[in-house]
């Protein structure tokens, strides 16, 4: 279904819409078919038509593809060259993704040295009520 | 202070250096992670030393409810904090890498649900040294060795269809390559040396905290403080 969709949306960006619509108006030639929905059309006709299934879609653009073999493959360099790009980005993008390394080796440093910090600051405190406490121990002896 | 402690500290310090020139330099890429796999030397490293800690708490904890020693009670706060900052790096570093790897920060897997338990035992355990009075110590040990008991599911317990990969002989430290094997291995002894580090340094810090109690109880019996 995915790939049937891609190769729809291949189709209607290298310019299918006019052989879709003179398909969907009945017309033998695209340009007459764009004539007739752009101009001399009754009110009647311009009744919005029944969306076509997925499986009409796949034979207008198979008919479409077997009339022009240059277009059939416009169509399917273009999905390789996009497929190709793409692979070729998330490739890199793994490759090089300093992103989360840096992330996680800075969070353990960070980690680190913030229990360093409180170790030290906890001894010296600890240092200073020792001091304190014997003092007054002392002086309240003598 | 302790004379081991600076030669320690020196010792980690050259390690963190060469390891990390070893990680970015020496170990080739993994070919599914690639620049992500770096990670792996330090994250796995830290949760080998969580491990060690807990076992190390759990156990003097043990022996601290057996026989009521100080020093062994020292020990087991000691590592009960060390262990809560290597579980914190493990969990952080953790969620950074399944973001990396996996597109996600946190899935609700065996070995992610465990660890995350571990650590809240943990910080549970520091709570209740900090907050529940006289019996504070007894608590706090019968906590570290329900905790000491996560350690082999943690250790043991993934699916194949977990993210995490197999521990044990077909495991992902088992079967690294050679350069790869030596560069972690290098990194756990290098984190081993940080623990033990820590650890002397924490416990001095237990044995200030315990000569202040015991200096006010002095001050108290002369009638210094009231």
């Amino acid at each position: 279904m995915r790939s049937l969709m891609i190769l729809i949306a291949a189709c209607l960006a290298l310019g299918l819409a006019p052989q879709l619509a003179a398909a969907q108006t009945g017309s033998g030639s695209a340009d007459a078919g764009s004539a007739a929905v752009g101009s001399a059309a009754p009110e009647a006709l311009k009744i919005q038509p029944p969306e076509p299934t997925p499986a009409e879609l796949r034979k207008i653009c198979a008919d479409a593809m077997n009339k022009s073999p240059g277009f059939a493959d416009d169509i399917v360099k273009t999905i390789n060259e996009d497929t190709a790009r793409q692979h070729a980005r998330a490739a890199d993008a793994i490759a090089k993704n300093e992103k989360h390394v840096i992330m996680a080796y800075a969070a353990m440093w960070v980690i680190a040295a913030m229990f360093l910090i409180f170790l030290w600051r906890r001894q010296q405190a600890l240092k200073g009520e020792i001091a304190n406490l014997k003092r007054d121990l002392e002086a309240a002896a003598k | 202070m302790n004379k081991a402690i600076p030669v320690l500290a020196s010792l980690s310090a050259i390690g963190f250096a060469v390891c990390i020139y070893l990680i970015f330099n020496y170990a080739p890429f993994e070919p599914a992670l690639l620049f992500n796999q770096k990670i792996f030397y330090f994250h796995v490293a830290h949760a080998f030393m969580l491990f060690v800690s807990v076992a190390v708490c759990g156990v003097c904890s043990l022996i601290y409810l057996k026989k009521r020693t100080p020093k062994w009670d020292d020990l087991a706060l000691a590592t009960a904090e060390i262990a809560v900052m290597f579980g914190a790096v493990v969990l952080i570093t953790g969620m950074i890498w399944a973001k990396a790897a996996w597109d996600i920060w946190w899935t609700w897997e065996k070995r992610l649900t465990m660890s995350l338990l571990l650590w809240l035992t943990l910080v549970g355990y520091v709570l209740v040294r900090r907050f529940a009075g006289a019996s504070a110590d007894r608590l706090a040990a019968g906590l570290a060795v329900f905790g000491t008991l996560g350690i082999p599911f943690i250790y043991t317990m993934v699916d194949r269809s977990d993210h995490h990969p197999q521990a044990g002989a077909n495991g992902n430290v088992m079967t690294l390559d050679g350069p790869m094997k030596l560069v972690f291995w290098m990194s756990v002894l290098t984190f081993f040396l940080w623990f033990l580090t820590l650890v002397m340094m924490r416990v001095q810090s237990a044995r200030a905290e315990r000569e202040v109690r015991e200096l006010r109880e002095q001050g108290l019996d002369a009638g210094l403080f009231t």
